[in-house]
């Protein structure tokens, strides 16, 4: 792999459970099991699954709200996991997080002009500086300036997402994770906030890593596309040619589930059952109970990691 | 007007009235109020002594006046003391949580563990009886209830997102506890202030009723009670005054609380 | 609209509007529509455009400041005419609702076999015996495995998909001639939701239940209703076969939301975007609701708000320019 502008090796969170029996083990959670990625600069790099298979965990994690109980993260090579309090702030302004629930995001009880200044007084700016500042981002991210006096519910959804995009971009990073940006939106804002991530991508020259349950707009909006299942990585290509050559059963039935898409060439796969619960992951591949293409090895054997075509990797003994 | 602002209204209305009674005292009431008339000793209410007069013929309408100004002295310091640390203890415990958290709590339950007048009689007798050790016992009596109530609204508050966007923003936590959380979780410990101030008014009542509180010649409501009790078949009114007075200050600053509350959780 | 078929729900010019101290407000501005017997309708819209408290209204669920006007025809019983406790009946057995959130919408207290089992208790003379190899039954048909295993557990216990399994159980027990189902696939994944509407199709064909459903997911309609019903602000502005609707759109509203998916072969293009917002209940609109944001508008928009215009048989919109654009 080549050196990517934010790499994650083997990233693993368990959580530990309270200990419920005395005399029994405590379990403990294991939302990421070994993660590995390479995010080059200026790509959008999208990371698709569904509830509970640890993108979030992923997102909070790099950002440093979580700490990995293994692992890697490397920001321009360097090991940000293990930095000192004042490259940790130099680190913040770089890799900003937007997050998906815009109204739990933005502070209720603090203006729009409030919530922005915050992130500028915390990196030790000065009052004029953060006005102008202020006023030039919301311009760029095509907001009246008279709304700087609101609260958050004061807001339309989509303008409060602007200012979300805005907060996280206002500290000028490079890499900005988006965490279901859109699906907290009504439809009809929802390309509005994507043509305004894509029109910011090309004048700030950011790299995103897009995190979404949503195949369609992960294919529309990305470059190059991760699959994750219960904490693992179970597929990595180009985002044409996943969509075109799903390889892990998974993908396929993922792709294959997307409601109304008529130009899909895919049978409808209905999967069997529930996603497994991290607590007590199945042995061997973790899809084997519900894969419609199961063999024997699958439920004693983990697959590995494959280059099956040119960049196209998939973990899958099928390959 | 609203029909759930009723509650806030009477609150406010009752509260002026005493706080104007209150201010008034300052600069005038009827008669001084440790001046000794023999002669006039138990008079009924009358035009010359709207409430009557006390068995040293002090007129009693001047006491209550004069004693407005330490109900709410006290309940002002002594809610001031225990919001104060009791925010502060709360927002530590709920915002660190852990070990720090497991500490802090099975303190103020040991506090609350205990009646809180049997800590203030306590306080008051080893420290010595008087007006600032009772605002001190009943001030730092209210704490683990401020406490607790700081504590649930910061254990809920720091997981949500606008806490997290603040921390990945480098802002500091003690900025994140006080400029970004507490404005959030502040109505209800608006609404326990509101309730301490009677709380504390009730509390000093009691003291001083007991003769740990304010001491003689200065007016309290508590310490009128408990001298008028003795006389309570010779001159029932002077022990009416004081129960009244103490009952609409508390009824005022609840009916206060319960407003504030009803239209916090309205919006 | 639809000759074929027998009508079983007929609303007329339904009006609902609510009365908040703020003032009046009007959710839903007189509108009508028709389920036929054994179809799949669809509402589609977005957050506050009617579309649940439409649903509200038929269920006879509205909260106590609402006011509804106008007529919802049931098999020739008025529901809006009814008193509270003569819609009880209804309720449950003839018409029952599936909502988004399973978990708010199932007794976190109660076994979920015991929920199922309470529907039949009220509506059928079935004795316990009887009743318990019915709740059986359906949890079986509704996909549910090891069905005397789930029907102990509580809804915590359960995951997303088999609790809305056990809230469809629920919904299709006493075999009612109408489901509502607002939404009910919209905080379920992907896979699950595929299973979810295959289940609803197997509802439909097998136990002949009509089905409104309600959804702000244009996929999602697409793949399971026949006849759709676009709202927007409080009303219908068009309504179609699906196929039409989506190949062939009328108003300028749904145009707008069918070219906003990203689909296939947009890629590396800008998606089309309706600019603007969507209006809130509080903004009074003197034209057409959509005149703000449509990029047709013409000066008339402003002041009228035309009525339904026939494009076909059974496509009409509620615009100016219907069939022209």
């Amino acid at each position: 792999m080549k050196r990517g502008i934010l790499e994650i090796h083997d990233l693993r969170k368990h959580y530990r459970l309270r200990r419920t029996r005395l005399l029994k083990k405590p379990g403990s959670i294991k939302a990421l099991n070994g993660v590995s990625l390479s995010i080059s600069k200026g790509e959008s790099f999208g990371l698709v699954g569904e509830s509970g298979c640890g993108k979030s965990t992923t997102a909070y994690t790099i950002v440093g709200l979580l700490k990995p109980t293994e692992g890697r993260i490397l920001f321009k090579g360097d090991d940000v996991t293990s930095l000192k309090r004042n490259q940790k702030r130099e680190f913040r302004k770089k890799v900003q997080l937007i997050f998906q629930d815009t109204s739990g995001s933005l502070n209720p009880r603090g203006t729009v002009e409030w919530i922005l200044r915050e992130p500028l007084r915390a990196m030790g700016m000065q009052k004029r500086e953060i006005k102008e500042l202020i006023l030039e981002s919301m311009n760029l991210v095509g907001l009246d300036k008279d709304l700087l006096g609101r609260f958050p519910h004061e807001l339309s959804g989509g303008q409060k997402q602007r200012v979300g995009i805005m907060n996280a971009l206002i500290l000028n990073p490079e890499v900005v994770i988006a965490d279901e940006p859109i699906s907290s939106l009504d439809v009809s804002i929802q390309a509005q906030i994507l043509n305004l991530m894509n029109d910011l991508q090309e004048r700030l020259s950011l790299t995103y890593l897009f995190i979404s349950h949503d195949l369609n707009v992960v294919h529309y909006f990305c470059d190059r596309i991760a699959v994750m299942y219960l904490g693992e990585i179970v597929e990595l290509s180009e985002s044409e040619e996943l969509y075109r050559s799903p390889l892990h059963p998974y993908t396929q039935s993922l792709l294959s589930a997307i409601p109304g898409e008529t130009g899909h060439k895919l049978e409808r796969i209905i999967l069997e059952g529930d996603a497994p619960s991290p607590l007590n992951p199945p042995t061997g591949c973790f899809f084997h109970p519900r894969c419609f293409r199961r063999m024997a090895i699958c439920s004693s054997v983990k697959p590995q990691m494959t280059e099956v075509t040119k960049d196209h990797f998939v973990s899958c003994h099928l390959y | 007007m609203n029909k759930r602002r009723i509650n806030l209204w009477i609150g406010i209305v009752l509260i002026s009235i005493l706080l104007l009674m209150m201010i008034v005292s300052l600069f005038y009431t009827p008669f001084p109020v440790t001046e000794i008339n023999r002669l006039e000793r138990f008079e009924p209410p009358s035009m010359r002594h709207l409430l009557g007069t006390d068995n040293f013929g002090r007129d009693v309408l001047s006491r209550i006046m004069k004693g407005s100004q330490t109900a709410f002295f006290v309940g002002l310091v002594a809610v001031s003391i225990g919001s104060v640390f009791g925010v502060l203890i709360g927002a530590i415990s709920g915002y660190f949580g852990g070990i720090v958290d497991e500490i802090i709590m099975r303190i103020v339950d040991a506090m609350m563990a205990f009646p809180s007048i049997l800590l203030a009689l306590m306080f008051v007798s080893v420290f010595g009886v008087g007006l600032r050790n009772t605002i001190i016992a009943i001030g730092i009596m209210s704490i683990p209830s401020f406490a607790r109530i700081t504590r649930s609204g910061f254990v809920q508050h720091k997981e949500l997102d606008y806490v997290k966007n603040a921390k990945i923003k480098g802002v500091s936590n003690l900025r994140i506890m006080f400029r970004h959380i507490l404005p959030n979780v502040l109505s209800p410990i608006v609404v326990a202030a509101s309730m301490g101030f009677a709380n504390a008014v009730l509390a000093e009542a009691a003291l001083s009723y007991l003769g740990l509180g304010i001491q003689p010649p200065n007016p309290s409501w508590g310490r009128m009670l408990s001298e008028s009790q003795v006389f309570i078949t010779v001159s029932p009114w002077y022990a009416i005054a004081p129960g009244v007075l103490i009952t609409l200050l508390v009824l005022g600053f609840n009916f206060l609380g319960d407003g504030i509350r009803d239209i916090r959780e309205n919006r | 609209m639809n000759c074929e078929s027998e009508s079983l729900l007929e609303i007329k010019d339904l009006k609902i509007a609510f009365k908040t101290p703020e003032g009046i407000f009007h959710a839903v501005k007189g509108i009508s529509l028709e389920v036929g017997k054994r179809e799949i309708v669809g509402i589609v819209g977005e957050s506050g455009c009617g579309k649940t408290v439409t649903a509200l209204s038929i269920m006879h669920i509205l909260p106590d400041n609402s006011v509804a006007t106008g007529s919802i025809d049931f098999s020739g019983i008025d529901l809006l005419s009814l008193k509270e406790n003569e819609t009880r009946e209804t309720r449950g057995r003839d018409i029952s609702m599936i909502f988004q959130d399973s978990l708010s919408s199932l007794n976190p207290l109660m076994k979920v076999g015991r929920q199922i089992e309470e529907n039949l208790m009220m509506h059928t003379s079935l004795d316990s015996r009887n009743r318990f190899l019915e709740v059986l039954d359906i949890m079986h048909k509704v996909g549910l495995p090891d069905p005397e295993q789930t029907y102990k557990k509580y809804p915590h216990e359960l995951s997303g998909g088999m609790r809305q399994r056990i809230a469809i159980a629920i919904a299709i027990v006493c075999n009612p001639d109408l489901i509502i189902a607002d939404e009910p696939t919209t905080a379920l994944d992907v896979t699950v939701q595929a299973q979810i509407l295959e289940l609803l199709r197997k509802i439909n064909r097998e136990s002949n239940s009509s089905i409104i459903f309600i959804s702000h997911n244009l996929g999602v309609v697409r793949e399971i209703c026949s006849i759709v019903y676009v709202m927007y602000a409080g009303h219908i502005v068009e309504k179609g076969p699906v196929n039409k609707l989506f190949t062939d759109p009328a108003h300028p509203y749904t145009m707008g939301l069918i070219k906003a998916i990203p689909k296939r072969d947009s890629k590396g293009k800008e998606l089309f975007d309706i600019r603007g917002r969507v209006p809130s209940i509080a903004d009074s609109i003197p034209g057409c609701p959509f005149e703000p944001r449509c990029d047709y508008a013409v000066e008339r928009c402003k002041k009228e708000f035309p009525g339904f215009k026939k494009i076909a048989n059974d496509h009409e919109a509620r615009c100016f320019l219907a069939g022209d654009i």
